[in-house]
């Protein structure tokens, strides 16, 4: 039988079965757009992103390298013990009854997270003394920041007093409806990331027979984190969209990149970080940037007290609870200015949760930390079954972080390639991770990754959601249509006549589906750019640090081996259930077909 | 028309004298009369002299109704038909009419007894052979006319030589020729619903006969026909015998489209009667 005869043939059967047909097409087409529609917008992200590649931040090259070791569990279990007791001995000398409910309580936890990152800190050190080491013989850069993140800038952020402070509302809010503002971590408290200050938040990083030794007269050099320059823009460009919204994170990023700021603080804490900062950052005599060496520290006044009380840095009140644990005293309040040079920035957490895309950069932010976010050390929730039982337990991670300007990006492209982590080696401090900063390439080349490797389930579910779909169809159709076969038979028509207008029959089916399923992919990722496109670009913007954007991402893209790939797959999937209702009915004897009145 | 070339005078007079001028009651009694004469003009029977085209021996069809009871629709039939013969198989209901014309028609094989056709034993060909049997040497008349609804009369009629792979080209030739040859010329590209139940019975003979089978096989052609369009079916099956030489087996069970055959098969509780 020739295939335009099948084809005539075939074709009846759609005409007697329109309304069945026309279902099967539109379910199995909503179906296969999904797919389609995941194809195209997926090497739209894919074409967007890539023009962000080499896309680096003021024409340096810096790479964040991080140093993830965990703990041997045994040994931070002996080493949890060990400290335990030790703080319980010190309690019960001076009289205190040492209870469960103490042991849970947020203050004995504070105490054995501070004792346990003293330990780990020394670890965490000498692993980045070795690293930076090696990258200063090897690659030989302008200059290494120790720095994990400024919290000093955040009061930068804060001088707008009429601001709300999201977080210290909702704690506002907690203590007057009487709510715990403890987040349940295990009963730790989790610190608060938004607008504050943590101890421990600076890595004190002093590099053996390093001194201080900044020139006054200088700028700080410093990596700001982004999410206050979100804040920044938060304050300066609420509301907007779009082109707007990307214009003024350019503009703001033009005027915070390689710009001097200058800045006060005035608390023992703040004053210790500051000291931390400037008294443990690089080591000024092997700096080839000249630009990058720390300057002046000067006296400030008329310094903000209720900006300070707000954000929580002096306090109100005195407590007058006894501390549990005896604290050191306190340095004396000092009020200085320090002058910073922003030379870089880092996407925190704030920002992949925040607004935009959270979904992607949030996920890529997950992807085995190769993001660069910079996150509070020791109190890092990396993983939940790791927190034991007894509450005041902290996580057995450390970490330590530098910063690294590269001369050129071959030399960086060049490190990341050999020094790099992969996977899971990241957290079994092996090696070091390290992400291109000032391009988001890698990261957003995992994620796609991730996304491809999930939707080939999607696709594989889909097509035998189809297979099923068209063997329904299919079976139905030839039961109904017993008497015309016979029929057919009669007049001389061969099984494999019958089964060709049946295969040809499908066929038309799945290949109307998945015509109607591009057109239909096609239109739905037009209309997802149309609503994302724009976010897309103020993301990609503001994760490369980018000055301007090259060119408006446009979330539709067609790769045709996808495109052929998933169209084939689908018809196949949908010929295997033709198939089979035709191989059944094979069986069925034509003379008592004929008999059927 | 012949029926003005009745002699008025005798009708007149017949009118006025036995029916005294009340020629409504003279056309009711006429109708009447009528009626039991049969639909065969008086021909003359046409004696087939040709080769045994069909040859039966002792055939014979059980089936199984299930795992005890078999039925057997046809026991031990032996039949000859001779090539151009017009043969109606005649019976009641369950006789085993259908079941014999399946058996000759190749759609089924015999449990016993040797079915021949144009020299070719049914019950050794494959199933593939067996379709191109059907295909070639026979054409099926239904009575449902089983039509494709939405292909066209010449498409309709076309179906056969689809299944047959012949050319486009010689195709066209003999559809344009079996549909001349049933008088549907005028109505070629017409869709079944837009024709009468006669003229889709004609498409369906000329859809049997575009493969110019040997034998026509045509079950209760007319049952779903009225008298008019029934005869005009059967005189045009005898036309088709006159032209072509078609040997064709009609089952029925209708008496007056019996009478056109030239020989008449009665069956019953599968068996050959007379």
């Amino acid at each position: 039988m020739k295939l335009a005869d099948a084809y005539i043939l075939a074709k009846t059967k759609r005409k007697t079965r329109r309304i069945r047909m026309a279902l099967v097409t539109i379910v199995n087409s909503l179906l296969f757009a999904v797919l389609f529609f995941g194809a195209i917008v997926f090497s739209g992200l894919q074409q967007s992103s890539a023009r962000f590649e080499n896309f680096g931040y003021n024409g340096r090259n810096i790479s964040q390298a991080s140093y993830q070791g965990q703990y041997e569990q045994e040994n931070f279990e002996t080493l949890q013990k060990t400290l335990y007791a030790q703080m319980d001995t010190e309690l019960r000398a001076r009289k205190v009854r040492v209870t469960a409910d103490l042991h849970n309580s947020p203050e004995y936890g504070a105490e054995f997270s501070k004792r346990i990152s003293d330990r780990f800190s020394a670890a965490s050190a000498a692993k980045s003394v070795e690293f930076e080491k090696m990258a200063r013989q090897q690659y030989n850069p302008s200059a290494v920041y120790h720095l994990q993140l400024l919290p000093a800038l955040q009061l930068l952020v804060q001088t707008k007093p009429d601001d709300a402070d999201p977080y210290l509302t909702e704690q506002k809010q907690q203590a007057e409806t009487g709510a715990s503002s403890a987040k349940d971590m295990g009963g730790y408290k989790q610190p608060p990331t938004y607008f504050s200050v943590e101890e421990g938040m600076i890595t004190p990083l002093l590099l053996p027979g390093e001194s201080f030794a900044w020139q006054p007269g200088q700028p700080y050099p410093v990596v700001m984190p982004y999410n206050h320059l979100q804040d920044l823009a938060k304050k300066s460009f609420a509301g907007l969209s779009g082109e707007k919204k990307i214009k003024g994170y350019q503009d703001l990023i033009k005027q915070y990149g390689g710009k001097t700021i200058e800045y006060c603080y005035r608390n023992s804490t703040a004053q210790t970080q500051l000291t931390n900062v400037l008294k443990y950052n690089h080591d000024v005599s092997v700096d080839k940037d000249p630009s990058t060496k720390p300057i002046a520290v000067a006296t400030c006044t008329g310094f903000d007290q209720k900006l300070l009380k707000k954000i929580g840095l002096i306090s109100d009140t005195e407590t007058t609870a006894k501390p549990l644990f005896p604290q050191p005293n306190p340095p004396a309040a000092e009020t200085r200015t320090v002058s910073v040079k922003i030379v870089g920035f880092v996407p925190t957490a704030d920002f992949m949760n925040g607004d935009l895309f959270g979904s992607i950069f949030a996920s890529v932010a997950n992807w085995q930390g190769q993001f660069p976010i910079i996150l509070p050390q020791n109190v890092v929730d990396q993983d939940a079954s790791l927190r034991t039982q007894d509450a005041a337990a902290t996580s057995p991670f450390f970490s330590s972080q530098l910063y690294i300007d590269f001369a050129t990006r071959a030399d960086q492209k060049h490190f990341i390639e050999s020094v790099s982590c992969k996977g899971d080696d990241c957290y079994k401090g092996q090696k070091w991770l390290v992400t291109p900063f000032g391009s988001i390439k890698t990261a957003l080349e995992s994620t796609l990754h991730s996304l491809a490797s999930f939707g080939k389930w999607v696709v594989l579910g889909i097509a035998v959601l189809a297979m099923v779909l068209v063997l329904l169809t299919i079976s139905k159709l030839i039961s109904d249509n017993r008497r015309e076969i016979a029929v057919f038979r009669a007049l001389g028509a061969r099984q494999r006549d019958i089964a060709q207008i049946y295969f040809t029959y499908g066929f038309m089916l799945a290949l109307s589906a998945v015509l109607v399923a591009l057109v239909l992919g096609t239109i739905g990722a037009i209309v997802f750019s149309n609503h994302f496109a724009e976010r897309y670009d103020v993301g990609l913007v503001q994760a490369v640090g980018a000055y301007q954007n090259p060119g408006h991402s446009i979330l539709v893209g067609y790769q045709p081996s996808w495109i052929l790939g998933i169209g084939l797959l689908l018809i196949a999937a949908c010929m295997v259930g033709v198939a089979i209702p035709i191989l059944l009915s094979r069986r069925r004897n034509l003379v008592t077909i004929m008999r059927e009145e | 028309m012949t029926v003005s070339k009745l002699p008025k005078r005798a009708i007149e007079r017949i009118i006025t004298q036995d029916y005294k001028g009340d020629s409504v009651a003279f056309l009711r009694e006429l109708e009447e009369y009528l009626k039991t004469l049969p639909l065969t003009p008086a021909k003359k029977k046409h004696k087939a002299t040709g080769p045994v085209l069909i040859e039966l021996v002792d055939v014979s069809r059980r089936y199984k109704l299930n795992r005890k009871n078999t039925v057997t629709a046809v026991d031990g039939v032996s039949l000859e038909v001779r090539q151009g013969e017009i043969v109606a198989l005649t019976g009641p209901s369950g006789s085993g009419k259908s079941t014999l014309m399946h058996l000759i028609g190749g759609l089924d094989r015999p449990s016993k007894g040797e079915v021949k056709v144009n020299g070719q034993s049914i019950g050794e060909l494959s199933e593939g052979k067996l379709a191109r049997f059907r295909n070639q040497t026979i054409g099926f008349v239904f009575q449902f006319f089983y039509l494709q609804p939405f292909l066209r009369l010449n498409r309709n009629v076309e179906v056969p030589l689809m299944f047959a792979g012949t050319k486009r080209s010689t195709r066209t030739k003999a559809v344009r020729e079996v549909v001349d040859a049933v008088d549907l010329a005028d109505r070629a590209t017409f869709l079944p619903k837009e024709l009468s139940g006669g003229q889709m019975q004609r498409v369906a003979i000329a859809r049997a006969l575009v493969n110019k089978p040997k034998v026509l096989l045509a079950d209760e052609p007319t049952g779903n026909l009225d008298s008019k369009n029934s005869m005009a079916i059967m005189e045009l099956l005898q036309q088709i015998r006159e032209h072509l030489g078609t040997t064709i087996i009609v089952v029925t069970h209708d008496p007056r489209v019996a009478a056109w055959a030239d020989r008449i098969i009665k069956l019953e509780d599968g068996r050959v009667q007379s």
